[in-house]
């Protein structure tokens, strides 16, 4: 599917020059929505490592994403560490995290796996309410006045947007990536020809993980309080996986396609509350109907065509 | 010289138009903008503070806007309201397009004390003033230990409230054994606690207390637990849904109780709506009502209802007194500079629809403390039991 | 083959059942280094699981397995193919959304611990090469043929380098001309010593490659040989052709002679496939009300795909088939059990998680059928006693033999004018085969005609009125049961060998 006439390396790093430049556009509502856009992104590409490379359809991203948030606040209100350090910390917790739920969900496939995660990220949700040492449903606040300016923010995010892609790039070209779509395809044929299936699916859900629960972590702190009932949310994973979907489950471009889709269609849709789900779930039916690599796919189709993007050959 | 005539004229007419826009140099409109729950579990609250904000505004609007003195004249507001869905990440999401989008000049809060903070929290970040409404003042100072510094709050002390369920039953017969249900929410643990405090105080003995998470269900267990130790009163500090299924089982368990108080979840008007005959006789603490002579307050129940045709709701003012101190304090600041709002609003001293308000400054910071006393449910309205200067209806008791 | 030392392949006294299913029933035998092994046996004989329990996709019931001397049972497919074992599929397994060069380099990377992109790269390339794909390298694998999935699985096999190499009908559905191709990589790989087990039904590619032949049924050895040995192996003929019957045990129940019967199913010089592979040239047979007609085939040989054609499951891409003077092509596949035709499929397909009352119940859909649904009911339980006693219980829990029969009563209940068996005899023991196929005339009589798809040769024309063979696809011969049963030139037909 990826041609090969026209250079990924090439359109991230357009597509990240001109997202740098949001910040001195003097638009605060211009960065206000491209921070939504840059966090989209990677938390999209996050659940696209494992749903859209590896087959594994995570329905528990809630979960990374809201330890990554829980560990950061702990790190930095409960024990006065530096910013990014709680950051980091984000990012490990919800990686540790993936490893010990590997060996349960494991167990599963398909929509088992699905069915799995979800039932586990709903269970975390409901501890984390009743966990009285991290605020029970209360949650925490930050103190006000640490952590990051707005564009400060928007730059982490960026940064892990452009990270993730990038990693993701680099992945797929590795031997890791060509694993990753072996079991994606077909597992028991990628298991004949060698590939060790749960140390290649444990790799890609905590690389997965760490992105997730970093997005988590420095959303924290740019939200400053933060409680359980919103941050595991079911409403994060259904975000993420409508965006993968309709940008294009398993490419590179797709999940960056759909998280400019959603994020426009939720600010446009904000005076309208409860109607962008429902024209996001027709369009994620239209989508799922007739573009199965998503708006990313459908606009590679279309490249294809004209000449400048190489032959017409597949 | 009729040619100097004209072009005196004419430079006496561009100095006109130049002083016109001098003068339209102050802001086309005024923008107040307010986060609220428009869906979701708190969506009951959020049509009471919408209506509350729209018809304060509604009001100024018809004389013709704020009066702002800088520039001499009124200036319209426009009233920018967003959809938080319950999910205090969408409130702080959402008061933040406010500012950053809609260029919001003032504020108006949430409903319940996590959406409203969530929002505080980009107030106080982005240095625009907020009032907020229908968050219990403890809670609310309890999130920010350094002390709000542009968030202003107006509700009832929980400390107050949660001594009214004592008071109202020291003048009938009962074994004082209290049975408490609370869930983890914000209110539920600030005030599970000061029940525990005021009870020995007060002469009444907590002999159960249920602590469950907000979205609890299933309370056969508890409510078992409450019966063994012969609790005659429950006070319950729950969410609407939450209140009604433990009524229910409470009923349907065959667990009657002398005196029932449901906070929070017994005073939307969907409570008695969905139980009906079994509703008449439940209490839950108020902060106001239409009967209690503060001015406009029966227009404004009689208002509220012509326009929605249900039942008033005590939120309705709060929500249309906070929107007033927020208009008034624009006019007292006669500017629309942040800081000058920020500065009028502690000024407030006067007399709404819902009593006296005035923010207290020191260890109250930030925050005017309503009135409490009981409301209880008699033929599907709530009436003032309790104290007696107040009361509308006499006590029933114990519960039919 | 044999030699001092220990062969690489072991396997011990290996058993496999599902249940009540015995799959795989005490095997033992040893592939030697260099060696190729072959292994033919009906469908159902246990051919894919036994590949199956070597690569470690299952645990063994009962049993050894060892390789290069080392025990291999237990151990994860990946761990078995880093030792050195390579396997194929029946139907091809390929990373439909990687491309062809991709799915190799798979295999190069893990196969071989490797992990250098660059040179797996080249590495595939040449792999593909030796299998005539490296034009088509960069071509999303699901983009290919079956022809080109065949030869992407041999290549898939080899990129992890394997001391043994397992390949599961690398010949299966495909034309001539192809199969002589992937027999020319077969004989490469045996030039270069490679040791090979071969399971195929292209019984002449057995022969000619094979060192010794396993032949299995019902899980079980019945002879290993030399091909010569093999082909003159009475048992093994009797496999094929079925065993010969003392007497035609049935004497046809047509009372009236066949010519002036109505033609109730006409199938006319159609032709119809999947994708590229086409599965059947210009076939057409004709059935009369009344009859039992027989198709005869051995696997691969089109008999699935025909019924499919009639059934209107698949579209022709030629010719016709009318039902009652009427054109099928207008219908829907769903019309046709309300057409008054029922399909015994193979493998039964019985709802396992309903009990067998309301298995039943399903099978009378058609209205008319519908109404007469206690009559039909009362009738099946005379002629399977069985289901009776055991209505109430899950179709999941009956043995096979009961299964066959629920499917057929199933099949009945929609009260049809014709039904199909498709091999209803497939995986079951010789008693319950003759218990089923004494029902098959009691059947016609009720006035249902009978289309009846086997391989079984011998049984299936001890009680057809006709029969047409079916071979790679086309109707090879056909006349009355009678004149076929005479006829020497089936066995072959059947076995594709010249026999001496």
């Amino acid at each position: 599917m990826m041609d090969k006439k026209y250079s990924p390396w090439a359109i991230l790093i357009l597509v990240t020059v001109v997202l740098a430049f949001v910040p001195s556009m003097g638009d605060r509502y211009l960065l206000f929505i491209a921070y939504f856009l840059v966090l989209n992104v990677a938390f999209a590409q996050s659940w696209n490592l494992v749903g859209g490379y590896t087959g594994l359809i995570s329905l528990g991203h809630a979960a990374f994403f809201g330890i990554g948030a829980y560990a950061a606040a702990i790190s930095i209100i409960t024990f006065e560490l530096p910013v990014i350090a709680g950051f980091i910390i984000g990012g490990l917790a919800s990686t540790a995290f993936a490893f010990l739920i590997s060996f349960p969900t494991f167990r599963f496939k398909g929509i088992y796996f699905a069915i799995g995660t979800l039932v586990l990220a709903e269970a975390l949700r409901i501890w984390m309410i009743n966990w009285e040492y991290i605020g029970g449903a209360q949650g925490m606040q930050f103190p006000i006045g640490i952590g990051f300016r707005l564009t400060g923010y928007f730059y982490i995010m960026l940064g892990l947007a452009v990270g993730s892609t990038a990693l993701l790039m680099y992945i797929l070209r590795s031997k890791l990536g060509v694993g990753l779509r072996a079991i994606r395809d077909n597992e028991d044929g990628a298991q004949n020809l060698g590939v060790d299936i749960f140390r290649t699916k444990l790799t890609a859900l905590m690389i997965s993980a760490f992105i997730a629960g970093l997005v988590g972590a420095v959303h924290a702190g740019r939200l400053g309080a933060i409680e359980p009932y919103s941050i595991f949310g079911a409403a994060w994973t259904i975000g993420v996986v409508n965006i993968v979907i309709i940008g294009g489950m398993g490419t590179i471009f797709g999940p960056i396609v759909g998280a400019i889709f959603v994020t426009l269609l939720t600010e446009a849709m904000a005076d309208f509350s409860g109607i962008h789900l429902i024209i996001e779930g027709v369009i994620l039916i239209l989508v799922i109907r007739f573009m199965p690599y998503g708006l990313w796919g459908f606009v590679l189709k279309m490249l294809r065509r004209i000449p400048l993007f190489g032959g017409t050959r597949a | 010289m009729k040619r100097i005539l004209t072009i005196v004229l004419q430079i006496f007419m561009i100095t006109a138009f130049a002083g016109a826009l001098h003068a339209q140099s102050a802001p086309k409109e005024v923008v107040i903008g307010a986060s609220v729950p428009k869906n979701g579990v708190l969506a009951a609250f959020g049509s009471y503070a919408g209506w509350g904000y729209k018809t304060a505004v509604a009001e100024t609007n018809a004389k013709g806007g704020v009066m702002l003195k800088k520039y001499g004249k009124r200036v319209p507001i426009k009233l920018v309201v967003y959809d938080d869905e319950s999910r205090p990440e969408l409130a702080t999401k959402n008061i933040e397009r406010l500012v950053i989008k809609d260029g919001a000049h003032a504020l108006l809060g949430s409903a319940t004390p996590p959406l409203v903070i969530s929002g505080a929290v980009v107030a106080e970040r982005e240095r625009i003033p907020m009032v907020a409404a229908l968050s219990p003042i403890r809670a609310f100072l309890g999130a920010n230990k350094a002390g709000w510094k542009w968030t202003w709050n107006m509700f009832f002390d929980e400390l107050e409230m949660t001594q009214q369920q004592f008071l109202t039953l020291n003048s009938v017969k009962s074994n004082k054994k209290v049975a408490l249900f609370t869930d983890n929410g914000q209110d539920g643990v600030v005030m599970g606690m000061l029940w525990g405090k005021n009870a020995p105080k007060l002469g009444y003995e907590i002999v159960y207390h249920a602590k469950f998470p907000v979205g609890t269900s299933e309370f056969g267990d508890l409510i078992r637990r409450a019966k063994q130790a012969k609790a005659e009163i429950i006070i319950a500090q729950m969410i609407t849904p939450d209140a009604i299924a433990l009524w229910k089982q409470m009923g349907a368990l065959n667990y009657k109780p002398k005196a029932a108080f449901f906070e929070k979840g017994g005073e939307p008007v969907v409570w008695a709506k969905i139980l009906g005959k079994s509703a008449e006789g439940t209490m839950v603490a108020g902060y106001w009502h239409p009967d209690l002579g503060y001015p406009g307050a029966k227009e404004l129940r009689a208002r509220f209802e012509k326009d929605t045709g249900e039942l008033y709701s005590q939120h309705i003012a709060d929500a249309y007194a906070a929107a007033q101190v927020l208009i008034d304090g624009m006019e007292r600041a006669g500017s629309i500079d942040p800081a000058a709002i920020n500065n009028a609003i502690g000024k407030t001293d006067k007399t709404y629809v819902v009593g006296p308000v005035k923010f207290t400054e020191g260890k109250g910071k930030r925050s005017a403390a309503l009135p409490t006393f009981m409301l209880q449910w008699q033929n599907g309205d709530l009436e003032v039991v309790h104290p007696k200067k107040w009361a509308t209806k006499k006590l029933i008791y114990p519960l039919p | 083959m044999t030699g001092a030392q220990s062969p690489l392949l072991q396997v011990g006294q290996v058993t496999k059942s599902f249940g009540a299913l015995v799959a795989v029933n005490d095997l033992t035998f040893d592939v030697g280094e260099g060696e190729v092994l072959g292994i033919m046996g009906p469908n159902g004989a246990g051919k894919s699981t036994l590949f199956n329990l070597i690569m470690g996709a299952m645990p063994l019931s009962d049993g050894a397995i060892n390789f290069a001397g080392q025990k291999i049972d237990g151990l994860q497919a990946n761990q078995i193919c880093s030792m050195g074992i390579g396997r194929t599929y029946q139907i091809p397994q390929p990373f439909r959304h990687m491309t062809v060069v991709e799915n190799v380099v798979v295999g190069l990377l893990y196969g071989q611990h490797k992990s250098a992109m660059e040179p797996a790269h080249e590495r595939a390339l040449e792999i593909l090469e030796t299998v005539r794909l490296a034009d088509k390298a960069e071509l999303m694998a699901g983009q290919l043929g079956l022809l080109d999935l065949k030869r992407l699985e041999m290549a898939r096999a080899l990129s992890t380098n394997p001391r043994l190499l397992l390949l599961d009908e690398i010949a299966g559905g495909l034309v001539e001309s192809e199969v002589e191709e992937l027999e020319q990589n077969i004989d490469d790989l045996k030039s270069h010593g490679q040791s090979m087990i071969i399971i195929e039904h292209v019984i002449r590619t057995l022969f000619n490659h094979s060192d010794r032949i396993l032949v299995m049924n019902f899980g079980t050895e019945v002879a290993i040989d030399t091909p010569p040995k093999i082909a003159e192996n009475e048992e093994v003929i009797d496999i094929y052709l079925g065993e010969e019957l003392d007497e035609k045990k049935v004497v046809s129940t047509v009372q009236i002679p066949v010519e002036e019967r109505d033609t109730i199913l006409a199938v006319s010089n159609i032709s119809a496939g999947y994708g590229e592979f086409q599965a059947l040239f210009d076939v057409s047979l004709e059935i009369r009300k009344g009859e039992i007609v027989a198709l005869i085939g051995i696997n691969g040989a089109g008999k699935s795909t025909l019924t499919r054609a009639v059934t209107n499951q698949i579209p022709l891409t030629a010719g016709g088939v009318t039902w009652q003077g009427e054109d099928l092509a207008k219908y829907q596949a769903y019309d046709i059990v309300d057409l008054g035709i029922s399909q015994c499929l193979e493998g039964r397909k019985i709802f396992n998680h309903m009990t067998v009352l309301e298995n039943l119940e399903i099978g009378a859909y058609p209205t008319h059928a519908r109404e007469k649904r206690f009559e039909t009911l009362k009738w099946i339980y005379e002629l399977f006693p069985r289901l009776e006693e055991r209505a109430d219980q899950l179709g999941g829990t009956l043995s096979g033999g009961e299964q066959q029969m629920l499917a057929i009563g199933r099949a009945l209940m929609a009260l049809p004018e014709l039904i199909i068996f498709d091999e209803i005899s497939l995986g079951l023991a010789p008693k319950i085969i003759d218990d089923i196929y004494e029902i098959i005339p009691i059947i016609v009589e009720h006035g249902t005609t009978v289309l009846l798809i086997e391989q079984n040769v011998h049984r299936s024309l001890g009680i057809a009125d006709r029969a047409y063979i079916l071979e790679r696809g086309r109707v090879t011969l056909t006349g009355s049961a009678q004149e076929l049963i005479e006829n020497k030139e089936i066995q072959e037909a059947y076995f594709g060998l010249e026999t001496a």
